[in-house]
């Protein structure tokens, strides 16, 4: 049994039981005499030859990349978005995570790098425990990982390395934060790498929670950022684990110890949020929940004095994608089992940006279109 | 190399290439160039920049190439044979196809990009592949600044690998 069969079979069986369609009759209109022929067609026993797959696609009403196309996503349940409210966005954004999760299973699969089916989740947290309790898993999981004295600064490693989910950096709308994808074969977060470094820690911990809970706990597939009305509870639970994940306790409390005496009270906010990785805001938060700021420093804070400017971080922007990603994509150019232009519809780019994208982990530039002066060409 | 007035299909990647080298009209008008209609509108769509790589009419473009229509049967037969082997765009499989579907013995084909060298020895047609390159050089043009892809000595060595070895390295 060959792969591409295989593939096809599985999609005229979703086609077919999406239109209410048995196999008896499909198989009538295919012009075969029994059922069993479909069931060898589905299962990938039994190959289409081209002109069943014309006559099939007209009976099921499916364009033939529907059937023929690798990188079409059928898990169409799989994916939670983290956007703002009304977001125009977001069906070209969730185009753009289906294209990213399939090549990296296409690629994956071409070439024989097995996937990651194991997956991690949260024990002991439900949609009715507290706050404070997800604050308390965020703060253990952060220890249990690892992450220091400045965890935001290690969380995409131990995500990726510990936990096995692939973290993608993509460019995207501001109106778009993120995705959780949770898929068979493996687990994806894809974070909007435009945005300022500690709202890319943030998003990336929050999706992180979503992965860690989506069977207990599955979230929506658009997660509306509503700005200062009643968030759903998972949405609550989130970004409580968050605070605990990228501001454990021990590790605020030491920081906020050690502030200068007689420090005006937002400058050694911003500093230990400076330190952390995190926003003014989310620090402020931080130190109130765990009681670390007196009641009278509260009332002394103004919070619209705590934003601050990104961290001039030395790396600057995450490179787009992630290293496994590109040298995935850059095999399977190298080799010709995939055309430049059909990667750079996949990745929504040019397809001389492809050699800027290889570049960026060190790969040689790929064979693609280019970006040569005009009129290179003379008179033999 | 083709002769003049040979049937020499080509891809987006190829016609987009040809007018920004400028070898464009030299090409048109000493062979017969075709291509499918997918690839057309490929070369005419700008970029995700903004930038139009062929700034021409469709109408003015169709009547320097023919732009064939290419059917979902046309497809299925490509698609068939490659078995999933290689990824194409739109573009490509269609051109690919049309060269699947032509009956006559003498057309060549120029489509820049490993994967179409790797689709066409699948598919046992290498030998109908040609650069942009060489096509240039037939009607007298020298393309002394093109880019690797475009060159005979880039599509010499993909030929020589898959021919060597049944894939690329």
């Amino acid at each position: 049994m060959n792969r591409f069969a295989s593939q096809v079979g599985e999609r005229i069986r979703l086609a077919r039981e999406a239109k209410g369609v048995t196999q008896a009759a499909f198989a009538k209109a295919l012009g075969h005499n029994n059922h069993q022929t479909v069931s060898a067609i589905e299962t990938g026993v039994r190959q289409l030859q081209p002109e069943e797959l014309t006559r099939a696609c007209q009976i099921l009403a499916k364009p033939l990349s529907f059937f023929t196309d690798p990188y079409v996503v059928t898990e169409t349940r799989a994916f939670s978005y983290r956007a703002k409210p009304n977001s125009q966005d977001i069906d070209a954004f969730e185009q753009k995570a289906h294209n990213l999760i399939s090549a990296n299973r296409r690629f994956r699969e071409v070439l024989d790098e097995p996937a990651a089916p194991i997956g991690q989740q949260l024990r002991g947290l439900t949609r009715q425990s507290t706050l404070y309790q997800a604050t308390l898993l965020g703060q253990q999981v952060s220890k249990a990982l690892r992450l220091g004295d400045a965890p935001a600064t290690k969380l995409r490693e131990a995500i990726e390395n510990a936990c096995k989910v692939m973290v993608l950096f993509v460019d995207a709308p501001q109106s778009i934060s993120g995705a959780a994808c949770h898929l068979a074969d493996g687990d994806f977060i894809l974070i909007n790498r435009t945005e300022v470094s500690f709202r890319r820690h943030f998003d990336l911990g929050h999706e992180f929670f979503h992965i860690l809970t989506w069977i207990e706990m599955p979230p929506e597939r658009l997660d509306p950022e509503l700005e200062g009305k009643e968030k759903p509870k998972v949405e609550k639970l989130a970004d409580a684990f968050t605070a605990g994940l990228l501001m454990p306790y021990e590790v605020v409390s030491k920081r906020w110890q050690s502030r200068q005496p007689n420090q005006d009270i937002h400058e050694a906010i911003l500093e230990s949020a400076k330190d952390l990785r995190v926003s003014g805001k989310a620090m402020y938060w931080r130190l109130v929940n765990t009681s670390l700021l007196s009641k009278s420093e509260q009332e002394s804070v103004d919070t619209d004095r705590l934003s601050r400017p990104d961290d001039n971080d030395p790396a600057g922007r995450p490179n787009p994608f992630n290293a496994d990603f590109v040298r995935r994509l850059h095999a399977v150019l190298q080799r010709g089992l995939l055309s430049a232009r059909k990667a750079s519809e996949l990745l929504d780019c040019d397809p001389d940006d492809l050699r800027t994208i290889c570049a960026a982990y060190g790969h040689p530039s790929p064979a693609c279109a280019p970006t040569l002066p005009t009129n290179a060409a003379a008179p033999c | 190399m083709p002769p003049p007035h040979a049937r020499v299909l080509v891809d987006t990647n190829a016609i987009q290439a040809a007018h920004r080298y400028g070898c464009w009209n030299a090409l048109h008008k000493y062979f017969q160039l075709e291509t499918a209609k997918h690839c057309i509108e490929e070369a005419l769509r700008p970029n995700r920049k903004g930038k139009r790589l062929v700034d021409r009419n469709r109408d003015d473009l169709e009547k320097e190439i023919l732009a064939h229509a290419v059917t979902d049967a046309q497809r299925a037969v490509l698609l068939y044979a490659l078995q999933g082997r290689v990824d194409l765009d739109d573009g490509e499989r269609d051109l690919l196809s049309l060269a699947l579907s032509i009956k006559a013995d003498a057309w060549w084909l120029c489509g820049p990009d490993k994967a179409t060298a790797h689709a066409m020895h699948l598919l046992g047609i290498i030998d109908r592949m040609c650069s942009l390159q060489g096509l240039a050089e037939t009607t007298g043009l020298k393309l002394s600044k093109a880019e690797e892809q475009y060159t005979e000595k880039w599509l010499s060595s993909v030929r020589t690998q898959l021919l060597l070895h049944g894939h690329l390295i």
